[in-house]
């Protein structure tokens, strides 16, 4: 068990690693099974981190005269002040 | 117009039939009441299947008839109902059939509190009543949700303060705004209608519906049944921000979360990423701390029974060691054991030579015995006359024949 599971959300992936590095400190391990603990958690790391990264990231606003068409909004600083109104 | 009188001078008598004197009157009270307003207390409320409402005002010591046509009394915000004190405006006329007069009315308020207040309080009761307000039915929000739509005005603080604080918290976050008139005709039907749409979208985690600060009047759309109705029957969570922290609409009761305001919703809705980052390379240290820790204690471990195990050689070595330490004690033991007979053994020689006969001898003594015995003589009753006798002297022999 390496790779985490797609399905496993974000904030359950930080628990495990949580829970990991604990035992990992807890300083009882036998030593093949710190070795895996450490894969493991450097696997769940990078998991995590990726899905911090994976959202788009960008505004959008319905135009309602279009059906089904948003329009990206760039200015977003200025978002409400303009004449954004649809 | 003047009520026609009996003429007397003439004694003609001008004779009404119904109907002329109850147009007659009919004229008279719409003329004098075309516009007033009334206060009183509601009874026999009926709101007929037409739509149109009959009821009677009353106060200590009168009753008037009312009426409200379906078309006045869907633009009420609040219920009539028995018991409730209004008032009215209207026009006093007479429904001619029955022969009684009756107010026209065309609008109402309950007396002593705002309209929509009391609506606010009448619908807020009908749907607690149903359980559309119970925690029970409030969904959690996503914790890292990759979507979120927005229900709000394109315009104004609202939308800005939302984005702003959704995007500098999480930078990457995806938001779609669906605009909508948020106050006036027709706006608590957009809202409904932008909750449903954007809940087909699958994309789509977590919904925020609100707009910026406001009167009653101008919040009111929040209050309406329709939206109340669409927020709790939606399948994404939704949390509502409807102006200022003071300010409570149906939405806000129904919601799965409540915003006092649209930058606080932002905050609810999305993690700060950095933090976020921060803790998972907190992690990994640690993770990689923890290892190395682990790794190293085990090491010493090993080096510690490596130290206590001897190896085969040096097992040999020491029973070697052992052995020839006990051979010297052996040798050691043996020597002295071996001079200690020794000295016993002179000690005993010594001993034996005193006490042997020989010594005797040498002090003069002779053994006297038969001729071939050893058997010393020992009385003059064991000898008889001629016998040959032998004396041992200390030095040499002597045959001897007894006398």
């Amino acid at each position: 068990m390496s790779k985490p599971a797609k399905t496993l959300k974000f904030e359950q992936a930080v628990e495990k690693l949580e829970k990991l590095v604990q035992k990992l400190e807890d300083g009882n391990m036998p030593l093949d099974e710190s070795l895996t603990a450490f894969e493991e958690g450097m696997e769940l790391t990078r998991f995590c981190e990726d899905k911090l990264n994976e959202a788009e990231g960008k505004v959008e606003m319905i135009l309602k005269q279009v059906k089904g068409k948003t329009k990206k909004i760039t200015d977003v600083a200025n978002i409400g002040h303009g004449d954004d109104d649809l | 117009m003047t009520i026609a009188q009996p003429d007397t001078i003439t004694d003609i008598r001008k004779i009404y039939r119904v109907s002329e004197v109850t147009k007659d009157i009919r004229t008279l009270l719409e003329d004098n009441f075309a516009s007033i307003w009334i206060t009183g207390e509601v009874s026999n409320f009926k709101r007929a299947v037409s739509g149109h409402c009959y009821f009677t005002l009353k106060d200590e010591s009168s009753n008037l008839a009312a009426v409200m046509f379906r078309q006045q009394s869907q633009r009420l915000k609040f219920a009539i109902e028995d018991g409730m004190e209004i008032i009215v405006h209207g026009r006093i006329s007479v429904f001619e059939s029955r022969g009684q007069y009756q107010i026209i009315v065309d609008a109402a308020e309950p007396k002593g509190i705002g309209a929509l207040q009391l609506a606010f309080e009448q619908l807020k009761k009908k749907l607690a009543v149903e359980g559309l307000f119970d925690p029970a039915h409030k969904k959690l929000l996503p914790f890292l949700p990759q979507k979120i739509g927005l229900v709000t005005s394109s315009k104004g603080a609202a939308v800005h303060d939302m984005v702003t604080v959704l995007t500098r918290r999480f930078p990457n976050i995806h938001i779609l705004i669906y605009p909508v008139k948020v106050q006036g005709e027709g706006s608590a039907v957009e809202i409904a209608r932008a909750i449903v749409e954007l809940n087909t979208d699958p994309g789509i985690d977590l919904l925020i519906v609100g707009r910026g600060g406001g009167s009653l009047e101008d919040l009111w759309a929040f209050n309406e049944e329709v939206v109340v109705r669409a927020i709790f029957n939606s399948a994404l969570p939704i949390i509502s921000a409807v102006g200022h922290e003071t300010d409570f609409t149906l939405a806000d009761f129904v919601a799965d979360v409540r915003a006092p305001t649209p930058s606080v919703a932002a905050e609810l809705a999305v993690p700060v990423m950095d933090e976020l980052l921060q803790t998972i390379a907190a992690q990994r240290s640690g993770l990689h701390f923890a290892t190395r820790q682990r790794l190293q204690s085990l090491r010493e471990k090993i080096g510690f029974y490596k130290k206590s195990i001897k190896s085969p050689r040096q097992i040999l070595e020491d029973w070697v060691l052992r052995v020839d330490e006990q051979a010297d004690r052996l040798n050691l033991f043996a020597k002295r054991l071996f001079v200690e007979k020794k000295l016993a053994l002179k000690g005993l020689r010594k001993t034996l030579l005193a006490l042997s006969p020989f010594a005797l001898l040498q002090r003069g003594y002779s053994v006297v015995t038969r001729e071939g015995s050893l058997q010393p003589i020992r009385s003059v009753d064991e000898v008889k006359t001629g016998e040959n006798l032998s004396v041992r002297l200390h030095e040499g022999m002597l045959k001897v024949k007894v006398n």
